[in-house]
């Protein structure tokens, strides 16, 4: 045990914190506003680490600007995600809608298997590094906690500030009270799922500019997704970033006094331990 | 970037020295089947699956390409040509065993009592191999291994399973042997692999052979298969500031550990890891390694990699015994690998018969490739170690 | 009608003997084998069914207790050169137990929130598994090849299996029917269809929840016995397969949520369906595509799966299809 791994280690996890909690804010805004555990969600953010990686390598577009496309192939693969899968289930009971999600899972992965293979993919990207003595950022880790920044604070505006957004709130609150309100809960629901979507996508997307993936890599976020968003409360945007920045932060540090390998057996400890003794997070539900 | 900043010292084919002087080893060339005699041709069935998806996707490709590159050959020259007569020419037959054990076993019990094949080979990586030779032995059948490593396997009393690459314990040993005749003023090590059957039998010989070699292991940390970040383990090893890195794993793995080593400027003299680095693509990730022309890609106008000259030395161990054995009776084929002692491209190959340890490979060494600038300013793998068969002398971090 | 319905699971249980003993009778290794794994699926499926389809809780990452089953047998089998048969029963009951420990709080969740929870209590047992050094962590365990020898070897030791899978299959099945037709499946049923009003009527719904979980969690440990004793390997990643978990939802889904031949009918359906889709090479690429494209079509279009709607076309059947 080294204290002198303690500093780059809290930067590093607590840099990766804020791009899960992206990953994890797709996921509970989704649950949040029709209660519906998106299963596709690794999947998802798979997509979004291919979008950059096929705009960059064959078309040598900038990867910065393939997380924006990512963004919106997202938004729209999302809302006919829901109007394919979720939109006649939307009512039933949880294992349907699991499973309707979990089919859309398999789809993705069957064909992009075909198409990618599971070979591990990676996009070179050289911003350069701030080094000070052991701590070492690396310019794409930095651009990543912007980015993430930015479209957190744009999601927020949105819900908050325009009218759509607000009906999108209106609908996770209350739906049969917003549709006497006169909103269509329908193009609501389906417009929170594209969202929820393109939130995984765009977190797919920075991740593939930090790190080696394959079309299964999704898999790891979506059970972290889970993790965090049950940490800061099912549905509550805000916790799922908090939770994010805990859980990348704990990451950190933990390494620090256990093995690495240790680390994910108290994740998940931690995670069963707030369903059964906090279910509603440490944030609370739906804030 | 001035000069070699980084550098990984790492494994890959023994002997490709001897591929130099090639083809005379090649057990088909060598043969002379009697003329007088009538030629039956039948066909060869050989058995295996390959990951053609899941988690060893891209080594197992390799290692089936390696195969088939040996099936191709021996057809060319007119299949293998028995003692009496008869010419038998090989086809293979594969399934898609996903990376999974429960698959491969599934597939090898079809493939010995449906598809009748007449020989066996082994699926890729240390795991699978394990499962597919407990079929390939609750059904008394042979089976040549190509890629499995771990010596564990290797040490439950198999009769008919025979093993190709070096044993896993092998592996890093000799790295450490290397960097001491480099460097004898290195005295930290830092170990961190990958934690699979194979990687973790190639540390458990390495991590005690250091520490009676005198060396302070500082930090030791397994990774999980498919690990992304190794940040966490990167800023334990910095605290630590060892002399050396050893460790690694499979080829993704590999490939961004020796990239994230080199991002966050480890201070490391000396890096040697497993498997990653004799692949053509761990260039790719760009200065953190140093470039390739090797010979083998003239000879086989193919990608070289170990997993594919495996696949292909296994074809050639197998044919080698058909040879000595002089028909395709399981019998007499056993008697004729367990006298095998051969010189392949790819190194010796000679295998163990004690009752316990039967079928290990106990003659095949590894030899250690390094990324190197070459005067034209491109990455080159020059063979480091041992001495005997070295095209370039091993740099060290200035 | 009530006598027609007693033949059902005499019926069912000749059926599934029947076709477990035809690769026995015509020496088909390989068919034994396929049979091996279908068998193995409808004692995971018919298990899940009890504690997801007669009580109405989700229980996704239900491979736990096939993996901790597998894990102590193993270890037993291995360290100890335990027989199988009773390995097989000493892994199951501590399996069982820890059921009930974990059953108690996590039943008290509903929904959506349960799921996750056994989500999670699979992950953190691998991932614990993972660096469980006495259990072999991250390799696992491997027999060495001499403890097949008191079972006359390692070809025997698999007919073995072979035929203590069946029996798991059997009994599994035969549990389920059991359950479906007593007293404390009514009660089980009930706490599906509305808790309060079961506790109204006098269930205490916290005891049947768990006895149910219990139940469901002492059969895939049978299976994970039996699994890796003839596996010879044992590895965190296969024990603890969150996807095999998953697929198990998918059969009892496919066959007919609820029903006792619903999980039978789904798990040799996904299984066959599975077989086919990989050895045909139009198709093998696909095969996850597909699958998802079935599962998707059932989900939305064929609600109460195949033995379901049957049941539902033609009522008469319910008297002879349970």
């Amino acid at each position: 045990m080294s204290l002198e791994a303690l500093l780059p280690s809290a930067i590093d996890g607590l840099m990766l914190g804020f791009v899960y909690g992206l990953a994890a804010l797709g996921l509970t805004l989704i649950f949040g506003v029709m209660k519906v555990i998106n299963l596709s969600h690794g999947p998802i953010i798979a997509l979004g680490m291919f979008a950059v990686f096929i705009l960059f390598s064959s078309f040598g577009v900038n990867p910065y600007l393939g997380v924006v496309a990512a963004a919106l192939v997202g938004l729209l693969l999302g809302i006919a995600i829901y109007f394919v899968a979720v939109d006649r289930v939307i009512d039933a009971t949880e294992l349907t809608t699991l499973l309707a999600t979990f089919s859309v899972n398999l789809m993705i992965i069957g064909v992009a298997t075909v198409i990618f293979t599971t070979s591990p993919r990676s996009i070179d990207i050289d911003l350069g590094a701030l080094r000070a003595g052991n701590v070492t950022i690396l310019g794409t880790h930095g651009v990543a906690v912007a980015v993430a920044v930015l479209v957190a604070a744009a999601l927020y505006g949105f819900l908050f500030r325009t009218r759509t957004g607000k009906s999108i709130r209106a609908v996770a609150n209350n739906r049969a009270a917003a549709e006497l309100m006169g909103i269509d809960s329908r193009r609501m629901l389906a417009l929170a799922f594209g969202i929820g979507t393109a939130l995984a996508m765009t977190s797919g997307a920075l991740l593939a500019t930090l790190f080696s993936f394959t079309i299964l890599s999704g898999g790891t976020y979506e059970l972290k997704s889970f993790v965090i968003v049950v940490l800061g409360g099912l549905g509550n945007p805000t916790g799922a970033l908090v939770g994010g920045l805990v859980i990348g932060f704990l990451e950190g540090v933990l390494t620090v006094f256990l093995p690495v390998a240790w680390v994910p057996v108290v994740e998940y400890v931690i995670f069963v331990a707030v369903l059964l003794l906090r279910p509603a997070g440490l944030l609370g539900a739906r804030a | 970037m001035r000069g070699i900043r980084f550098f990984g010292l790492t494994l890959a084919l023994v002997g490709l020295v001897a591929s130099a002087c090639g083809g005379t080893t090649t057990p088909g060339a060598t043969t002379s089947a009697a003329p007088s005699q009538t030629t039956v041709t039948k066909d060869l069935i050989i058995g295996f699956t390959a990951s053609q998806t899941g988690a060893q996707n891209v080594t197992s490709k390799r290692q089936t390409d390696g195969i088939q590159l040996w099936v191709d050959d021996v057809t060319k020259v007119g299949g293998i040509k028995l003692k009496d007569g008869t010419v038998l020419m090989p086809k293979v037959k594969f399934y898609d065993d996903e990376s999974k054990t429960d698959r491969v076993q599934a597939l090898y019990t079809k493939l010995i009592n449906d598809d009748k094949v007449d020989f066996l080979l082994s699926p890729y990586s240390s795991g699978l191999v394990k499962a597919a030779a407990v079929v390939t032995e609750q059904n008394g059948r042979l089976m040549i291994t190509a890629g499995g490593a771990d010596d564990v396997t290797m040490e439950q009393g198999f009769k008919g399973v025979y093993q190709v690459y070096a044993p896993g314990s092998k592996y890093l040993v000799g790295a450490i042997d290397l960097m001491l005749k480099l460097d004898p003023t290195i005295k930290k090590v830092a170990i961190v692999n990958e934690k699979d059957s194979f990687s973790a039998s190639v540390v458990a010989a390495a991590n005690p052979y250091a520490k009676s070699k005198g060396l302070d292991v500082v930090v030791a940390e397994g990774y999980d298969t498919g690990t992304t970040d190794f940040n966490p383990f990167i800023n334990k090893i910095q605290a630590a500031s060892p002399d050396a890195i050893i460790g690694g794993g499979h080829f993704e793995d590999g490939t961004t550990f020796a990239k994230q080593l080199f991002e966050k400027r480890v201070n490391a003299r000396f890096v040697a890891l497993l498997v990653a680095p004799p692949e053509p693509t761990f260039k790719d990730i760009g200065d953190a390694a140093q470039f390739i022309t090797d010979r083998y890609v003239a000879k086989y106008n193919s990608q070289p990699s170990y997993q594919s000259s495996g696949g292909y030395a296994a074809g050639l161990v197998l044919q080698k015994a058909l040879e000595d054995a002089g028909s395709t009776d399981p019998a007499k084929i056993q008697a004729a690998l367990d006298k095998i002692d051969l010189m392949l491209f790819y190194g010796r190959v000679k295998f163990s018969l004690d009752a316990k340890t039967h079928g290990k490979q106990v003659a095949h060494d590894m030899v250690y490739v390094q990324w190197q600038k070459g005067s034209d300013g491109k990455l080159a793998t020059q063979i480091v170690w041992p001495s005997d068969a070295a095209t370039a002398p091993a740099q060290l971090r200035k | 009608m009530r006598d027609l319905r007693a033949p059902f699971l005499p019926a069912l249980l000749v059926f599934i003997a029947a076709v477990a003993a035809i690769p026995i009778v015509s020496n088909n290794p390989s068919l034994r084998e396929e049979l091996f794994l279908v068998l193995m699926l409808v004692t995971l499926a018919s298990s899940i069914n009890i504690i997801m389809g007669y009580t109405g809780y989700v229980s996704f990452g239900h491979i736990v207790f096939f993996g901790i089953g597998g894990y102590i047998a193993f270890w037993l089998m291995q360290t100890f050169n335990v027989h199988f048969l009773l390995a097989a029963i000493a892994s199951a009951i501590p399996a069982a137990l820890i059921a009930a420990l974990i059953g108690i709080p996590i039943l008290r969740l509903r929904g959506a929130y349960f799921a996750l929870a056994t989500v999670g209590i699979n992950e953190a047992m691998k991932s614990f598994m993972t660096n469980f050094e006495p259990f072999g962590g991250a390799i696992g365990m491997f027999f060495s090849f001499s403890i097949y020898l008191q079972y006359g070897g390692a070809r025997e030791a698999a007919f073995l299996a072979y035929y203590t899978m069946a029996a798991i299959a059997l009994a599994t099945v035969a549990t389920s029917y059991v359950i479906r037709r007593s007293k404390f499946g009514l009660s089980l049923m009930a706490i599906r269809e509305d808790q309060d009003v079961a506790m109204l009527v006098g269930i205490d719904p916290a005891r049947a929840k768990v006895m149910a979980y219990v139940i469901s969690a002492f059969f895939p440990a049978l299976a994970g016995a039996t699994f890796f004793f003839k596996n010879g390997i044992i590895e965190p990643g296969p024990a603890f397969d969150l996807l095999r978990s998953i697929e198990s939802l998918v059969m009892v889904v496919l066959g007919g949520i609820g029903t006792v031949a619903g999980p039978i009918v789904g798990a040799a359906l996904y299984e066959w369906l599975r077989g086919f889709l990989i050895t045909n090479p139009t198709f093998a690429n696909f095969q996850l595509a597909i699958a998802g494209l079935l599962l998707l079509l059932t989900v939305l279009f064929v609600t109460a799966g195949l033995v379901g709607s049957l049941r539902n076309r033609f009522p008469r059947l319910r008297a002879y299809i349970q």
